[in-house]
């Protein structure tokens, strides 16, 4: 829908209003924002959960999670990518199981994540340390009732069965999840 | 009538289908044009807005509740009475959450006039305490807040509201604090207390409109699409061509331009085929050929298709959409160059070399280049009208016709446009047509009747206005409309199924 058009371009506004956004410096508040999570992700020290830059691109982060204890999961490690758009973070970050290592009921086979905190869900108040710690949760308890992977939807409820596949899936993977 | 062929807003016939007696004679016993009933009317903006303010009242009263709070529940039930008032009397608190409506303590904070009001008394600007913002991590003493609270920088209030704006257009009235789980709806309170550009407030004020969000979730109405219209059109779902007031024709179900006869997935089909095969035909969009016999560059000022050269020596007639000899199209009292005749194309020892791929690309052809013809005419069928209020000016000016006596140029002018219109989209319904076949042989005879009646006409009001004669002009427009109802109705039969010659549905055809 285009309604921007039948009106008028911006006029000043009035000094009363609360706010002024300065678009000129909004590249500037997204990666004041990134920095600001990054030294809070370094500080916190959340179990099993990580994410740096890659490299000097700050829009672009890799993601490394860890199964929680007590699920199927448990011990496996996962890289993620995370691409951060302009908009951050009114708009959610493209997060992707990469390499798509990630057998699970919501994973499909490119490693995109159906969750809805990424989706519909998102809010601006959400950041990289609840995005993580989202998707940890998210593996130990998936959504059984609209998978992207029919088949890890059907192994769930049997867990043995389950692991077997996760795992022969995990080592077929040539780039496998060994840390630097 | 019948209804699939959305034939109506044309007006009916009175007029004979025979064209052998004199025109002098008939415009005396014809009827006058009757307006058909129409299946669509036409609302203006008070129109909708008294339509949605009935509504809203109703459940006001019904509800016992405010004037806003009643808004904000039929838009956010889309404007489902009966479901909103079984939904409240069973659980009124749910209904009031869901729908983002505060209840509970006010812990609003907003700016205005230089003031802050927290929670509705007015305190000095900067009297609040620093709080840190969820959103940029910053702490500061100028935030606001919705009635629950939830607090967030100016700043980040006036980009998150920018976006919801700019990203989700109208659907930034259901906008709802930033806060994960938080369901109340930002206010217009709020909206108007912070710094948005003043485009951005007019789109969220524009999608708070009541009449707005009564007409956008009434599947029997939509806005007239001519840019700042403001009339909406009601008619029955899945409709297809109407016409605004202001003039506009759009087809009511794809909100595209109107398309009769062809459906909306034939045009969208025919509109990517149009795209993917442009480059290569561009050079028929072009107002410009050479004369096929002598060269000379002839430019298409008219809507006719009868091209004579302008070259003194030559001066060849021509069909502007084969270029061939304009003598061939009168041959048997037909104007046919509708017609793709394979057979025709096998004769031709050029074509015969041609694989499979050429002749496709072929047939595509043949029916792009009447349906751009057709396209391009109505362009100068607008200009042509523009130059026929001149010619009723000067009509006036000699003194014997009164304004009422020339109206009927406009009408035939109407007529002529509506045609005209309707022509080009019969192309892209035949090339979707299945080959062969009892109906496509009806269908292309009526669509030659149309064409050729149309051409005449277009013709005759090229005409200088001394040789215009009234009778002449009224019969040829008149058999004009009939033609065209004849052919619309054919179309709106098929498409009802009530047709038993029709073998294959309309794209069955193999598409090259
Ligand atoms: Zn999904
Ligand atoms: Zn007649
Ligand atoms: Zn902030
Ligand atoms: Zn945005
Ligand atoms: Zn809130
Ligand atoms: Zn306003
Ligand atoms: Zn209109
Ligand atoms: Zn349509
Ligand atoms: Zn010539
Ligand atoms: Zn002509
Ligand atoms: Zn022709
Ligand atoms: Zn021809």
């Amino acid at each position: 829908m285009s309604a921007s058009g039948a009106f008028p371009a911006a006029a000043g506004t009035s000094s009363s209003k609360a706010g002024a956004p300065a678009p000129a410096a909004s590249g500037q508040s997204v990666n004041k924002r990134l920095q600001s999570e990054l030294m809070s992700l370094m500080m916190g020290g959340d179990a099993g959960i990580s994410a740096f830059p890659d490299g000097d691109n700050i829009f672009q982060w890799t993601g490394t999670i860890t199964g929680g204890a007590g699920t199927v999961y448990e011990g496996l490690t996962f890289k993620l990518s995370l691409k951060f758009p302009t908009g951050y973070p009114y708009e959610a970050p493209a997060v992707t199981f990469n390499p798509p290592s990630c057998f699970h009921p919501n994973v499909d086979q490119y490693g995109n994540i159906c969750l809805d905190i990424l989706k519909e869900k998102w809010s601006a108040v959400y950041n990289v340390r609840t995005i993580l710690l989202s998707i940890q949760s998210l593996l130990g308890d998936p959504n059984l009732d609209s998978p992207l992977n029919g088949h890890a939807a059907s192994l769930w409820p049997n867990q043995a069965d389950f692991k077997k596949a996760l795992l022969k899936h995990k080592s077929s993977l040539p780039s496998g999840e060994r840390r630097p | 009538m019948s209804e699939a062929g959305s034939s109506d807003g044309y007006d009916e016939m009175s007029c004979s289908q025979e064209d052998t007696s004199d025109p002098e004679e008939e415009i005396f016993d014809s009827e006058p044009i009757r307006q058909q009933t129409q299946t669509f009317t036409v609302l203006d903006a008070s129109e909708c807005l008294a339509l949605a303010q009935k509504e809203v009242d109703e459940v006001r009263e019904l509800l016992c509740c405010s004037e806003e709070v009643a808004s904000i529940l039929m838009r956010q039930f889309r404007w489902n009475r009966e479901k909103l008032t079984e939904e409240y009397l069973c659980d009124a608190d749910k209904v009031l959450k869901r729908a983002g409506i505060h209840q509970g303590e006010n812990l609003e904070i907003v700016h205005a006039d230089g003031a802050v009001a927290v929670g509705g008394t007015s305190q000095p600007r900067g009297s609040l305490p620093d709080v840190q913002c969820l959103i940029c991590y910053e702490t500061s003493a100028d935030y606001s807040a919705l009635g629950c609270g939830h607090q967030f920088c100016n700043t980040c209030y006036t980009t998150f509201l920018a976006h919801k704006i700019t990203d989700e257009g109208y659907n930034c009235v259901f906008a709802t604090c930033p806060k994960p789980e938080c369901s109340l709806v930002v206010s217009e309170r709020l909206v108007h207390s912070l710094a948005l550009p003043a485009d951005k407030r007019a789109i969220f004020d524009k999608a708070r409109r009541i009449e707005r969000s009564y007409v956008d979730d009434n599947p029997n109405l939509k806005w007239c699409t001519a840019a700042g219209c403001g009339n909406a059109i009601r008619a029955p779902k899945g409709h297809l061509g109407v016409k605004c007031s202001c003039g506009q024709r759009f087809c009511f179900k794809c909100n595209d331009e109107d398309h009769a006869p062809c459906s909306c997935e034939e045009l969208a089909k025919w509109m990517v085929k149009c795209r993917d095969d442009s480059e290569t035909y561009n050079w028929l969009m072009s107002n410009t050929k050479a004369c096929p016999k002598c060269a000379t560059s002839i430019e298409k000022n008219g809507g006719c298709n009868h091209m004579t050269c302008k070259n003194s020596s030559c001066k060849f007639e021509f069909c502007w959409v084969c270029l061939g000899p304009w003598r061939i199209h009168r041959a048997g009292s037909y104007y046919s160059c509708n017609r793709y005749d394979p057979e025709k194309e096998k004769e031709n020892p050029e074509a015969k070399k041609k694989d499979s791929s050429r002749a496709a690309l072929e047939r595509y052809l043949h029916y792009y280049t009447r349906f751009t013809n057709h396209h391009n005419s109505l362009k100068f069928e607008v200009e042509a009208r523009a130059k026929m209020e001149e010619k009723i000016k000067e009509m006036e000016k000699q003194g014997d016709k009164t304004w009422i006596d020339c109206t009927y140029l406009k009408d035939a002018n109407e007529a002529l446009y509506e045609c005209r219109y309707a022509l080009q989209y019969t192309y892209v319904y035949a090339f979707y047509l299945p080959q062969g076949g009892n109906f496509r042989t009806h269908f292309e005879m009526n669509q030659t009747e149309l064409e050729q009646q149309t051409e005449q006409l277009s013709e005759m009001l090229e005409k200088d206005v001394s040789e215009i004669h009234r009778a002449e002009v009224v019969h040829c427009f008149t058999m004009a409309k009939t033609r065209l109802t004849n052919l619309l109705e054919l179309v709106a039969v098929r498409g009802s199924g009530s047709a038993t010659d029709t073998s294959g549905g309309a794209g069955s055809s193999s598409d090259p």
